[in-house]
Protein backbone atom coordinates (compact mmCIF):
# COMPACT_ATOMS: atom_id res chain seq x y z
CA UNK A 1 0.00 0.00 0.00
CA UNK A 2 2.77 2.88 1.03
CA UNK A 3 4.55 1.12 -1.85
CA UNK A 4 1.87 1.89 -4.02
CA UNK A 5 1.41 5.41 -2.29
CA UNK A 6 5.10 6.44 -3.07
CA UNK A 7 4.69 5.57 -6.63
CA UNK A 8 1.87 7.71 -7.36
CA UNK A 9 2.94 10.45 -5.09
CA UNK A 10 6.35 9.99 -6.77
CA UNK A 11 4.04 10.71 -10.30
CA UNK A 12 2.83 13.66 -8.81
CA UNK A 13 5.86 15.13 -7.96
CA UNK A 14 7.25 14.66 -11.24
CA UNK A 15 4.13 16.12 -13.15
CA UNK A 16 4.52 19.41 -10.81
CA UNK A 17 8.08 19.45 -11.34
CA UNK A 18 7.19 19.84 -15.01
CA UNK A 19 5.77 23.13 -14.84
CA UNK A 20 6.86 24.69 -11.93
CA UNK A 21 5.65 28.05 -13.39
CA UNK A 22 2.11 27.32 -13.54
CA UNK A 23 1.93 25.35 -10.65
CA UNK A 24 3.35 28.12 -8.89
CA UNK A 25 1.11 30.76 -10.42
CA UNK A 26 -2.23 27.89 -8.82
CA UNK A 27 -0.42 27.75 -5.63
CA UNK A 28 -0.73 31.63 -5.20
CA UNK A 29 -3.60 32.39 -6.85
CA UNK A 30 -5.44 29.56 -4.51
CA UNK A 31 -3.57 31.49 -1.29
CA UNK A 32 -4.73 34.85 -2.60
CA UNK A 33 -8.42 33.86 -2.77
CA UNK A 34 -8.59 32.01 -0.02
CA UNK A 35 -6.50 35.03 1.94
CA UNK A 36 -9.54 37.09 0.47
CA UNK A 37 -12.33 35.05 1.45
CA UNK A 38 -11.06 34.37 4.79
CA UNK A 39 -9.99 38.03 5.54
CA UNK A 40 -13.61 39.49 4.77
CA UNK A 41 -15.35 35.92 6.05
CA UNK A 42 -12.89 36.88 9.65
CA UNK A 43 -14.64 40.98 9.24
CA UNK A 44 -17.77 39.08 8.46
CA UNK A 45 -17.88 37.20 11.93
CA UNK A 46 -16.89 40.13 13.52
CA UNK A 47 -19.08 42.52 12.67
CA UNK A 48 -21.64 39.84 13.39
CA UNK A 49 -20.64 38.95 16.65
CA UNK A 50 -20.21 42.92 17.42
CA UNK A 51 -23.90 43.51 15.93
CA UNK A 52 -24.79 40.92 18.26
CA UNK A 53 -23.09 42.31 21.29
CA UNK A 54 -24.56 45.13 20.24
CA UNK A 55 -28.37 43.74 20.24
CA UNK A 56 -28.37 42.00 23.55
CA UNK A 57 -28.00 45.93 24.67
CA UNK A 58 -31.08 47.24 21.71
CA UNK A 59 -34.18 47.80 22.51
CA UNK A 60 -37.62 48.44 20.73
CA UNK A 61 -40.33 50.47 22.44
CA UNK A 62 -43.81 50.13 21.55
CA UNK A 63 -46.16 52.31 23.05
CA UNK A 64 -49.85 51.38 23.09
CA UNK A 65 -53.24 54.01 22.50
CA UNK A 66 -54.12 55.59 25.79
CA UNK A 67 -57.06 53.32 26.25
CA UNK A 68 -55.64 50.05 25.72
CA UNK A 69 -56.95 47.25 27.73
CA UNK A 70 -55.07 44.89 29.82
CA UNK A 71 -56.09 41.98 28.06
CA UNK A 72 -54.99 43.42 24.29
CA UNK A 73 -51.54 44.05 25.94
CA UNK A 74 -50.99 41.05 26.90
CA UNK A 75 -52.27 39.35 23.80
CA UNK A 76 -49.93 41.78 21.81
CA UNK A 77 -47.01 40.96 24.26
CA UNK A 78 -47.62 36.91 23.48
CA UNK A 79 -47.87 37.79 19.57
CA UNK A 80 -44.35 40.15 19.78
CA UNK A 81 -43.14 37.30 21.56
CA UNK A 82 -43.47 35.03 18.53
CA UNK A 83 -41.72 37.28 15.86
CA UNK A 84 -38.68 35.82 14.87
CA UNK A 85 -35.74 37.65 15.89
CA UNK A 86 -37.53 38.70 19.16
CA UNK A 87 -35.99 37.83 22.48
CA UNK A 88 -37.68 39.27 25.78
CA UNK A 89 -40.78 41.15 25.63
CA UNK A 90 -41.01 43.29 28.81
CA UNK A 91 -44.54 45.33 29.49
CA UNK A 92 -44.36 48.42 31.19
CA UNK A 93 -47.12 50.42 32.63
CA UNK A 94 -47.73 53.45 31.91
CA UNK A 95 -47.42 54.35 35.56
CA UNK A 96 -44.45 52.73 36.14
CA UNK A 97 -43.15 54.89 33.69
CA UNK A 98 -44.36 57.84 35.04
CA UNK A 99 -43.26 57.34 38.21
CA UNK A 100 -39.57 56.97 36.54
CA UNK A 101 -40.05 60.09 34.40
CA UNK A 102 -40.98 62.31 37.89
CA UNK A 103 -38.49 60.66 39.89
CA UNK A 104 -35.81 61.76 37.35
CA UNK A 105 -37.65 65.26 36.75
CA UNK A 106 -39.63 65.77 40.09
CA UNK A 107 -39.59 69.99 39.02
CA UNK A 108 -40.56 69.23 35.28
CA UNK A 109 -43.14 67.27 36.10
CA UNK A 110 -44.99 68.92 39.02
CA UNK A 111 -48.61 69.18 38.59
CA UNK A 112 -49.02 67.32 35.39
CA UNK A 113 -50.93 64.46 34.41
CA UNK A 114 -49.51 61.31 33.29
CA UNK A 115 -48.91 61.28 29.55
CA UNK A 116 -47.55 58.30 28.80
CA UNK A 117 -49.43 55.10 27.28
CA UNK A 118 -48.84 51.72 28.39
CA UNK A 119 -45.60 50.11 26.45
CA UNK A 120 -43.63 47.01 25.29
CA UNK A 121 -39.98 47.02 25.90
CA UNK A 122 -38.55 44.48 23.31
CA UNK A 123 -34.83 43.04 22.93
CA UNK A 124 -33.75 42.20 19.62
CA UNK A 125 -31.61 39.38 18.73
CA UNK A 126 -31.39 39.05 15.39
CA UNK A 127 -29.99 43.13 14.32
CA UNK A 128 -30.53 42.30 10.62
CA UNK A 129 -33.82 41.49 11.24
CA UNK A 130 -35.42 45.02 12.74
CA UNK A 131 -37.37 46.19 9.79
CA UNK A 132 -39.30 43.41 9.76
CA UNK A 133 -39.80 43.25 13.49
CA UNK A 134 -40.44 46.74 13.59
CA UNK A 135 -42.94 46.32 10.84
CA UNK A 136 -44.71 43.14 12.62
CA UNK A 137 -44.85 45.20 15.58
CA UNK A 138 -46.70 47.95 14.35
CA UNK A 139 -49.08 45.95 12.78
CA UNK A 140 -50.13 44.26 16.33
CA UNK A 141 -53.41 45.24 17.36
CA UNK A 142 -53.42 48.09 19.94
CA UNK A 143 -50.11 49.53 19.14
CA UNK A 144 -49.87 52.72 18.16
CA UNK A 145 -48.11 52.45 14.64
CA UNK A 146 -46.39 55.88 15.00
CA UNK A 147 -45.00 55.26 18.65
CA UNK A 148 -42.69 52.52 17.90
CA UNK A 149 -39.27 53.70 18.51
CA UNK A 150 -35.67 51.95 17.52
CA UNK A 151 -32.33 53.35 16.53
CA UNK A 152 -32.33 52.89 13.24
CA UNK A 153 -29.13 54.62 11.69
CA UNK A 154 -26.52 52.26 13.58
CA UNK A 155 -28.26 49.24 12.84
CA UNK A 156 -28.90 50.08 9.02
CA UNK A 157 -24.83 50.96 8.71
CA UNK A 158 -24.04 47.45 10.23
CA UNK A 159 -26.32 45.95 8.01
CA UNK A 160 -25.41 47.42 4.67
CA UNK A 161 -21.44 47.29 5.81
CA UNK A 162 -22.29 43.50 6.88
CA UNK A 163 -23.87 43.09 3.21
CA UNK A 164 -20.87 45.01 1.69
CA UNK A 165 -18.25 42.32 3.15
CA UNK A 166 -20.60 39.88 1.91
CA UNK A 167 -20.38 40.99 -1.83
CA UNK A 168 -16.91 41.66 -1.76
CA UNK A 169 -16.23 38.49 -0.41
CA UNK A 170 -19.05 36.97 -2.95
CA UNK A 171 -17.19 38.70 -6.01
CA UNK A 172 -13.48 39.11 -5.53
CA UNK A 173 -13.31 35.66 -3.91
CA UNK A 174 -15.24 34.53 -6.26
CA UNK A 175 -13.42 35.83 -9.24
CA UNK A 176 -10.25 34.98 -7.92
CA UNK A 177 -11.19 31.60 -6.96
CA UNK A 178 -12.45 30.98 -10.68
CA UNK A 179 -9.06 32.18 -11.83
CA UNK A 180 -7.58 29.27 -8.95
CA UNK A 181 -9.69 26.80 -10.86
CA UNK A 182 -8.41 27.95 -14.17
CA UNK A 183 -4.86 27.94 -13.55
CA UNK A 184 -4.80 24.28 -12.04
CA UNK A 185 -7.11 23.07 -14.76
CA UNK A 186 -4.84 24.21 -16.71
CA UNK A 187 -1.74 23.07 -14.81
CA UNK A 188 -2.98 19.61 -14.96
CA UNK A 189 -4.11 19.42 -18.55
CA UNK A 190 -0.33 20.74 -19.17
CA UNK A 191 0.73 17.65 -16.45
CA UNK A 192 -1.17 15.26 -18.93
CA UNK A 193 0.21 16.30 -22.04
CA UNK A 194 3.94 16.57 -20.62
CA UNK A 195 3.14 13.02 -19.33
CA UNK A 196 1.60 11.60 -22.54
CA UNK A 197 4.39 9.00 -22.75
CA UNK A 198 3.83 7.88 -18.97
CA UNK A 199 0.55 7.63 -19.35
CA UNK A 200 0.85 5.36 -22.53
CA UNK A 201 3.04 2.95 -20.55
CA UNK A 202 1.40 2.58 -18.02
CA UNK A 203 -2.15 1.60 -20.18
CA UNK A 204 -0.09 -0.20 -22.57
CA UNK A 205 1.03 -2.44 -19.41
CA UNK A 206 -2.54 -2.65 -17.88
CA UNK A 207 -2.19 0.07 -15.00
CA UNK A 208 -5.49 0.38 -13.52
CA UNK A 209 -7.88 3.54 -14.25
CA UNK A 210 -6.41 4.76 -10.68
CA UNK A 211 -3.33 4.34 -10.88
CA UNK A 212 -2.98 6.46 -14.23
CA UNK A 213 -5.33 9.10 -13.10
CA UNK A 214 -4.54 8.97 -8.82
CA UNK A 215 -1.10 11.34 -9.96
CA UNK A 216 -3.40 14.23 -11.48
CA UNK A 217 -5.88 14.48 -8.55
CA UNK A 218 -3.19 14.41 -6.22
CA UNK A 219 -0.87 17.28 -7.93
CA UNK A 220 -5.04 19.15 -8.13
CA UNK A 221 -5.08 18.76 -4.11
CA UNK A 222 -1.61 19.80 -3.92
CA UNK A 223 -1.94 22.70 -5.23
CA UNK A 224 -5.05 22.97 -2.98
CA UNK A 225 -3.46 22.50 0.18
CA UNK A 226 -0.30 24.48 -0.20
CA UNK A 227 -2.73 27.29 -1.80
CA UNK A 228 -4.54 26.73 1.77
CA UNK A 229 -1.09 26.60 3.84
CA UNK A 230 -0.21 30.10 2.72
CA UNK A 231 -3.40 31.73 2.35
CA UNK A 232 -3.34 31.12 6.51
CA UNK A 233 -0.01 32.57 6.82
CA UNK A 234 -0.76 35.73 5.14
CA UNK A 235 -4.59 35.86 6.83
CA UNK A 236 -2.41 35.35 10.01
CA UNK A 237 0.45 37.98 9.36
CA UNK A 238 -2.10 40.64 8.89
CA UNK A 239 -4.38 39.73 12.04
CA UNK A 240 -1.34 39.85 13.82
CA UNK A 241 -0.11 43.20 12.22
CA UNK A 242 -3.31 44.72 12.30
CA UNK A 243 -3.99 43.68 15.96
CA UNK A 244 -0.71 44.87 17.35
CA UNK A 245 -1.55 48.29 15.86
CA UNK A 246 -5.15 48.19 17.66
CA UNK A 247 -3.77 47.27 20.97
CA UNK A 248 -0.74 49.73 20.71
CA UNK A 249 -3.01 52.83 19.63
CA UNK A 250 -6.53 51.93 19.94
CA UNK A 251 -7.20 49.03 22.48
CA UNK A 252 -9.69 51.65 24.42
CA UNK A 253 -11.90 52.12 21.71
CA UNK A 254 -12.05 48.40 20.50
CA UNK A 255 -11.16 44.81 20.82
CA UNK A 256 -10.76 42.38 17.99
CA UNK A 257 -12.52 39.68 17.64
CA UNK A 258 -10.05 36.07 18.08
CA UNK A 259 -8.07 34.47 15.53
CA UNK A 260 -7.80 30.75 15.73
CA UNK A 261 -4.72 29.87 13.70
CA UNK A 262 -5.95 26.15 13.09
CA UNK A 263 -9.49 26.64 12.98
CA UNK A 264 -9.47 29.17 10.38
CA UNK A 265 -5.72 27.29 8.77
CA UNK A 266 -8.26 23.72 8.46
CA UNK A 267 -11.40 25.68 7.28
CA UNK A 268 -8.89 27.12 4.43
CA UNK A 269 -7.12 24.28 3.61
CA UNK A 270 -10.34 22.11 3.41
CA UNK A 271 -11.45 24.72 0.99
CA UNK A 272 -8.06 24.80 -0.98
CA UNK A 273 -7.86 20.75 -0.98
CA UNK A 274 -11.95 20.80 -2.24
CA UNK A 275 -11.34 22.76 -4.85
CA UNK A 276 -8.13 21.45 -5.67
CA UNK A 277 -9.21 18.18 -6.88
CA UNK A 278 -12.69 19.24 -8.20
CA UNK A 279 -10.87 21.03 -10.83
CA UNK A 280 -8.53 18.13 -11.51
CA UNK A 281 -11.23 15.94 -11.71
CA UNK A 282 -12.91 18.13 -14.45
CA UNK A 283 -9.64 18.58 -16.06
CA UNK A 284 -9.40 14.41 -16.56
CA UNK A 285 -13.01 13.90 -16.55
CA UNK A 286 -12.96 13.13 -20.27
CA UNK A 287 -11.24 10.01 -21.04
CA UNK A 288 -10.26 10.62 -24.56
CA UNK A 289 -7.98 13.34 -22.87
CA UNK A 290 -5.82 10.64 -21.21
CA UNK A 291 -5.97 8.45 -24.06
CA UNK A 292 -1.74 7.66 -24.32
CA UNK A 293 -1.78 6.31 -27.83
CA UNK A 294 -3.06 3.13 -29.30
CA UNK A 295 -0.13 0.33 -29.53
CA UNK B 1 -16.92 -41.11 -33.76
CA UNK B 2 -17.61 -37.53 -33.82
CA UNK B 3 -14.71 -35.52 -33.13
CA UNK B 4 -14.91 -32.11 -30.86
CA UNK B 5 -12.82 -29.24 -32.36
CA UNK B 6 -10.77 -27.53 -29.96
CA UNK B 7 -11.46 -23.90 -28.70
CA UNK B 8 -9.15 -21.26 -30.11
CA UNK B 9 -7.25 -19.22 -27.93
CA UNK B 10 -8.12 -16.12 -29.96
CA UNK B 11 -11.04 -15.58 -32.35
CA UNK B 12 -12.50 -13.07 -34.53
CA UNK B 13 -16.09 -14.39 -35.89
CA UNK B 14 -17.37 -12.02 -38.79
CA UNK B 15 -15.40 -9.15 -37.43
CA UNK B 16 -16.50 -5.64 -39.20
CA UNK B 17 -14.75 -2.15 -37.60
CA UNK B 18 -16.01 1.09 -39.33
CA UNK B 19 -14.52 4.06 -37.97
CA UNK B 20 -17.16 6.28 -39.33
CA UNK B 21 -19.39 6.35 -41.97
CA UNK B 22 -16.61 6.54 -44.58
CA UNK B 23 -13.91 4.91 -43.03
CA UNK B 24 -14.07 1.20 -42.65
CA UNK B 25 -11.13 -0.92 -41.25
CA UNK B 26 -12.62 -4.36 -41.30
CA UNK B 27 -14.92 -6.16 -43.48
CA UNK B 28 -16.69 -9.40 -41.73
CA UNK B 29 -13.10 -10.73 -40.73
CA UNK B 30 -12.93 -14.44 -39.76
CA UNK B 31 -9.93 -15.82 -38.12
CA UNK B 32 -8.45 -18.36 -35.21
CA UNK B 33 -5.43 -18.62 -33.89
CA UNK B 34 -4.35 -21.39 -31.53
CA UNK B 35 -2.41 -21.24 -28.63
CA UNK B 36 1.25 -21.17 -28.87
CA UNK B 37 1.08 -19.98 -32.66
CA UNK B 38 3.34 -17.48 -34.16
CA UNK B 39 1.48 -15.36 -36.40
CA UNK B 40 1.96 -12.39 -39.03
CA UNK B 41 -0.66 -10.27 -40.51
CA UNK B 42 0.98 -9.20 -43.02
CA UNK B 43 -0.60 -6.24 -45.08
CA UNK B 44 -0.10 -2.54 -46.43
CA UNK B 45 -0.60 0.45 -44.61
CA UNK B 46 -4.55 0.69 -43.97
CA UNK B 47 -5.03 -3.13 -44.40
CA UNK B 48 -6.36 -3.81 -40.83
CA UNK B 49 -3.97 -5.42 -39.20
CA UNK B 50 -3.14 -3.26 -37.15
CA UNK B 51 -7.72 -2.80 -36.26
CA UNK B 52 -6.85 -6.45 -35.73
CA UNK B 53 -4.30 -5.85 -32.74
CA UNK B 54 -6.10 -2.74 -31.49
CA UNK B 55 -9.19 -5.42 -31.27
CA UNK B 56 -7.39 -7.26 -28.73
CA UNK B 57 -5.92 -4.74 -26.90
CA UNK B 58 -9.68 -3.17 -26.42
CA UNK B 59 -8.32 -0.37 -28.26
CA UNK B 60 -10.96 -0.61 -30.54
CA UNK B 61 -14.45 -2.45 -30.37
CA UNK B 62 -15.98 -4.54 -33.03
CA UNK B 63 -18.96 -2.65 -35.12
CA UNK B 64 -20.02 -6.10 -35.74
CA UNK B 65 -19.08 -9.53 -34.94
CA UNK B 66 -17.29 -11.26 -32.20
CA UNK B 67 -14.17 -11.28 -30.60
CA UNK B 68 -13.10 -13.86 -28.26
CA UNK B 69 -9.71 -14.02 -26.47
CA UNK B 70 -9.22 -16.96 -23.69
CA UNK B 71 -12.33 -17.80 -23.51
CA UNK B 72 -13.71 -14.12 -23.09
CA UNK B 73 -15.85 -12.01 -25.46
CA UNK B 74 -13.90 -9.05 -25.84
CA UNK B 75 -16.58 -6.60 -26.65
CA UNK B 76 -18.66 -7.23 -23.49
CA UNK B 77 -15.89 -5.74 -21.07
CA UNK B 78 -16.41 -2.30 -19.39
CA UNK B 79 -13.84 0.27 -20.29
CA UNK B 80 -13.46 -0.52 -16.14
CA UNK B 81 -11.78 -3.44 -16.74
CA UNK B 82 -9.60 -3.23 -19.98
CA UNK B 83 -6.38 -2.86 -17.53
CA UNK B 84 -6.96 -6.77 -16.51
CA UNK B 85 -7.22 -7.69 -20.18
CA UNK B 86 -3.75 -5.97 -20.96
CA UNK B 87 -2.27 -7.22 -18.04
CA UNK B 88 -3.00 -10.88 -19.79
CA UNK B 89 -0.84 -9.86 -22.91
CA UNK B 90 2.16 -8.15 -23.36
CA UNK B 91 2.21 -5.24 -25.93
CA UNK B 92 4.60 -3.97 -28.05
CA UNK B 93 4.21 -1.11 -29.70
CA UNK B 94 6.26 0.36 -32.86
CA UNK B 95 7.88 3.23 -31.63
CA UNK B 96 9.13 1.58 -28.85
CA UNK B 97 7.87 3.98 -25.99
CA UNK B 98 10.68 4.40 -23.71
CA UNK B 99 10.95 7.07 -21.49
CA UNK B 100 14.14 9.18 -22.31
CA UNK B 101 14.76 10.05 -18.88
CA UNK B 102 15.36 7.03 -17.60
CA UNK B 103 18.06 4.37 -18.23
CA UNK B 104 16.80 0.57 -19.15
CA UNK B 105 16.37 -1.32 -15.71
CA UNK B 106 14.38 1.93 -15.36
CA UNK B 107 12.03 1.84 -18.27
CA UNK B 108 11.08 -1.90 -17.27
CA UNK B 109 11.29 -1.24 -13.48
CA UNK B 110 8.91 1.84 -13.95
CA UNK B 111 6.30 -0.35 -16.03
CA UNK B 112 6.22 -2.89 -13.17
CA UNK B 113 5.76 -0.16 -10.35
CA UNK B 114 2.58 0.96 -12.39
CA UNK B 115 1.07 -2.18 -12.37
CA UNK B 116 1.36 -2.87 -8.71
CA UNK B 117 5.06 -4.68 -8.29
CA UNK B 118 6.71 -3.30 -5.07
CA UNK B 119 10.27 -1.55 -6.02
CA UNK B 120 11.61 -4.61 -4.09
CA UNK B 121 9.88 -7.02 -6.60
CA UNK B 122 10.44 -4.83 -9.50
CA UNK B 123 14.54 -4.70 -8.44
CA UNK B 124 14.55 -8.82 -8.30
CA UNK B 125 12.59 -9.04 -11.57
CA UNK B 126 13.70 -6.64 -14.10
CA UNK B 127 17.67 -7.98 -14.33
CA UNK B 128 15.78 -11.42 -15.21
CA UNK B 129 13.44 -9.78 -17.69
CA UNK B 130 16.22 -7.60 -19.58
CA UNK B 131 18.67 -11.31 -19.32
CA UNK B 132 15.95 -12.96 -21.00
CA UNK B 133 15.87 -10.16 -23.88
CA UNK B 134 19.77 -10.36 -23.99
CA UNK B 135 19.51 -6.75 -22.58
CA UNK B 136 21.16 -7.87 -19.32
CA UNK B 137 24.40 -5.80 -19.79
CA UNK B 138 23.11 -2.89 -21.04
CA UNK B 139 20.91 -2.22 -17.80
CA UNK B 140 22.14 0.95 -17.16
CA UNK B 141 22.42 2.54 -20.53
CA UNK B 142 19.95 5.77 -21.47
CA UNK B 143 17.40 5.16 -24.74
CA UNK B 144 19.43 7.29 -26.85
CA UNK B 145 22.50 5.21 -26.53
CA UNK B 146 21.26 1.82 -27.71
CA UNK B 147 20.17 0.65 -31.42
CA UNK B 148 17.00 0.80 -32.48
CA UNK B 149 17.07 -2.80 -31.97
CA UNK B 150 18.15 -2.70 -28.56
CA UNK B 151 15.36 0.00 -28.02
CA UNK B 152 13.03 -2.69 -29.46
CA UNK B 153 14.24 -5.57 -26.59
CA UNK B 154 13.50 -2.98 -24.25
CA UNK B 155 9.98 -2.43 -24.87
CA UNK B 156 9.74 -6.36 -25.31
CA UNK B 157 11.49 -6.74 -21.97
CA UNK B 158 8.76 -4.00 -20.73
CA UNK B 159 6.14 -6.54 -22.19
CA UNK B 160 7.26 -9.31 -20.79
CA UNK B 161 6.87 -8.40 -16.87
CA UNK B 162 3.71 -10.03 -16.11
CA UNK B 163 4.91 -13.14 -17.90
CA UNK B 164 2.32 -13.26 -21.12
CA UNK B 165 0.61 -16.12 -22.96
CA UNK B 166 -0.24 -13.75 -25.80
CA UNK B 167 2.46 -11.47 -27.01
CA UNK B 168 1.00 -8.31 -29.81
CA UNK B 169 3.83 -6.42 -31.87
CA UNK B 170 2.65 -3.99 -33.90
CA UNK B 171 5.45 -3.00 -36.97
CA UNK B 172 8.11 -4.15 -34.48
CA UNK B 173 10.87 -3.91 -37.28
CA UNK B 174 9.10 -0.58 -38.62
CA UNK B 175 12.00 1.38 -37.21
CA UNK B 176 14.76 -0.95 -37.93
CA UNK B 177 17.75 -2.11 -40.77
CA UNK B 178 17.36 -5.81 -41.88
CA UNK B 179 20.17 -7.23 -39.22
CA UNK B 180 18.33 -5.82 -36.08
CA UNK B 181 15.10 -7.08 -37.49
CA UNK B 182 15.87 -10.33 -37.49
CA UNK B 183 17.27 -9.92 -34.22
CA UNK B 184 14.43 -9.15 -32.96
CA UNK B 185 12.57 -12.08 -35.12
CA UNK B 186 14.92 -14.93 -33.35
CA UNK B 187 13.85 -12.91 -29.69
CA UNK B 188 9.69 -13.22 -30.92
CA UNK B 189 10.35 -17.08 -31.60
CA UNK B 190 12.40 -17.58 -28.81
CA UNK B 191 9.19 -16.34 -26.37
CA UNK B 192 7.49 -18.44 -28.99
CA UNK B 193 8.96 -21.72 -28.13
CA UNK B 194 8.79 -20.68 -24.64
CA UNK B 195 5.40 -21.06 -25.21
CA UNK B 196 3.46 -17.07 -26.05
CA UNK B 197 1.72 -17.07 -28.97
CA UNK B 198 2.74 -14.23 -31.05
CA UNK B 199 0.78 -12.23 -33.34
CA UNK B 200 2.96 -9.75 -35.33
CA UNK B 201 1.34 -7.03 -37.72
CA UNK B 202 3.57 -5.67 -39.95
CA UNK B 203 4.25 -5.08 -44.18
CA UNK B 204 7.73 -5.57 -43.98
CA UNK B 205 7.99 -8.80 -46.98
CA UNK B 206 11.41 -9.33 -46.34
CA UNK B 207 11.22 -10.25 -42.36
CA UNK B 208 7.86 -12.27 -43.39
CA UNK B 209 9.81 -13.91 -46.68
CA UNK B 210 12.66 -14.91 -44.17
CA UNK B 211 9.69 -16.57 -41.18
CA UNK B 212 7.80 -18.54 -43.78
CA UNK B 213 8.88 -21.78 -43.18
CA UNK B 214 8.70 -20.96 -39.13
CA UNK B 215 4.73 -19.10 -38.97
CA UNK B 216 1.85 -19.05 -40.24
CA UNK B 217 1.16 -16.03 -42.46
CA UNK B 218 -2.51 -14.05 -43.08
CA UNK B 219 -2.32 -11.60 -45.19
CA UNK B 220 -4.83 -8.68 -45.08
CA UNK B 221 -6.51 -6.56 -48.01
CA UNK B 222 -8.45 -3.03 -47.80
CA UNK B 223 -9.82 -5.11 -44.19
CA UNK B 224 -10.32 -8.34 -45.50
CA UNK B 225 -8.41 -11.74 -45.24
CA UNK B 226 -6.95 -12.61 -48.62
CA UNK B 227 -4.79 -15.50 -47.56
CA UNK B 228 -4.41 -17.73 -44.43
CA UNK B 229 -0.97 -19.89 -44.99
CA UNK B 230 -0.42 -22.34 -42.24
CA UNK B 231 2.41 -23.17 -40.01
CA UNK B 232 4.97 -25.88 -41.48
CA UNK B 233 5.29 -29.38 -40.37
CA UNK B 234 8.19 -28.87 -38.75
CA UNK B 235 7.45 -26.14 -36.47
CA UNK B 236 7.99 -27.24 -33.17
CA UNK B 237 11.61 -28.33 -34.30
CA UNK B 238 12.48 -25.61 -36.12
CA UNK B 239 11.32 -23.06 -33.26
CA UNK B 240 13.15 -25.56 -30.58
CA UNK B 241 16.48 -24.77 -33.34
CA UNK B 242 15.79 -20.64 -33.04
CA UNK B 243 15.78 -21.24 -29.33
CA UNK B 244 18.57 -22.78 -29.02
CA UNK B 245 20.42 -19.80 -31.27
CA UNK B 246 23.99 -18.59 -29.82
CA UNK B 247 23.24 -15.97 -27.21
CA UNK B 248 26.21 -14.19 -27.76
CA UNK B 249 25.39 -15.00 -31.83
CA UNK B 250 22.39 -12.80 -31.44
CA UNK B 251 23.92 -9.65 -29.21
CA UNK B 252 27.17 -9.49 -30.92
CA UNK B 253 26.73 -10.36 -34.51
CA UNK B 254 24.76 -9.04 -37.38
CA UNK B 255 21.60 -11.54 -37.72
CA UNK B 256 22.42 -14.30 -40.54
CA UNK B 257 19.45 -14.36 -43.53
CA UNK B 258 17.57 -17.68 -42.86
CA UNK B 259 16.69 -19.78 -45.61
CA UNK B 260 15.51 -22.95 -44.80
CA UNK B 261 14.19 -24.63 -41.73
CA UNK B 262 16.54 -27.52 -42.95
CA UNK B 263 19.73 -25.04 -42.43
CA UNK B 264 18.32 -24.40 -39.10
CA UNK B 265 18.21 -27.60 -37.96
CA UNK B 266 22.08 -27.84 -39.69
Amino acid sequence: MLDRLEFVMGEAIQGMRRHLLMSFAAITTVAVALYLIGGLGYLYLSLQKYAQELSGRYEIQAYFQQDAKMDKIHQAAEAARAIPGVGMVVHIPKEQAWKKTRRENPELTEGLENPYPDALKINVTKLEKTPEIVGAIQSLPGIQADAVMYHDPTQRFLNDLMKLVQWLGLILGGLLFATAGVLIYNAIRLTIDARRREIRIMQLVGASHWTVRMPFLIEGATQGILGGIVGTILLWATYSTISNYVQANLSSMHKMQPFGVLPVGFTLVILGVSYGLICSILAIRNPARLRGGAI
Amino acid sequence: MECTKPIPYIEFANVSVHYNEEVTALKNVSLSIGKGEFVFLLGSTGAGKSTLLKLLTRDVCESSGKVIFDGQELGSISDYHVPALRRKMGIVPQDFALLARKKVWENVAYAMRAVGYTRKEARNLVPEILDHVKMGLRVDAFPHQLSGGEQQRVAIARALIHRPKLLLADEPTGNLDQTHSMEIMYLLLQLNAEGATILVATHDMMVVEQMREVSRIVTLEGGKVVSDERLAPKLLDTQLAFAEIDEEQVVNEPARPIDTPEELNA
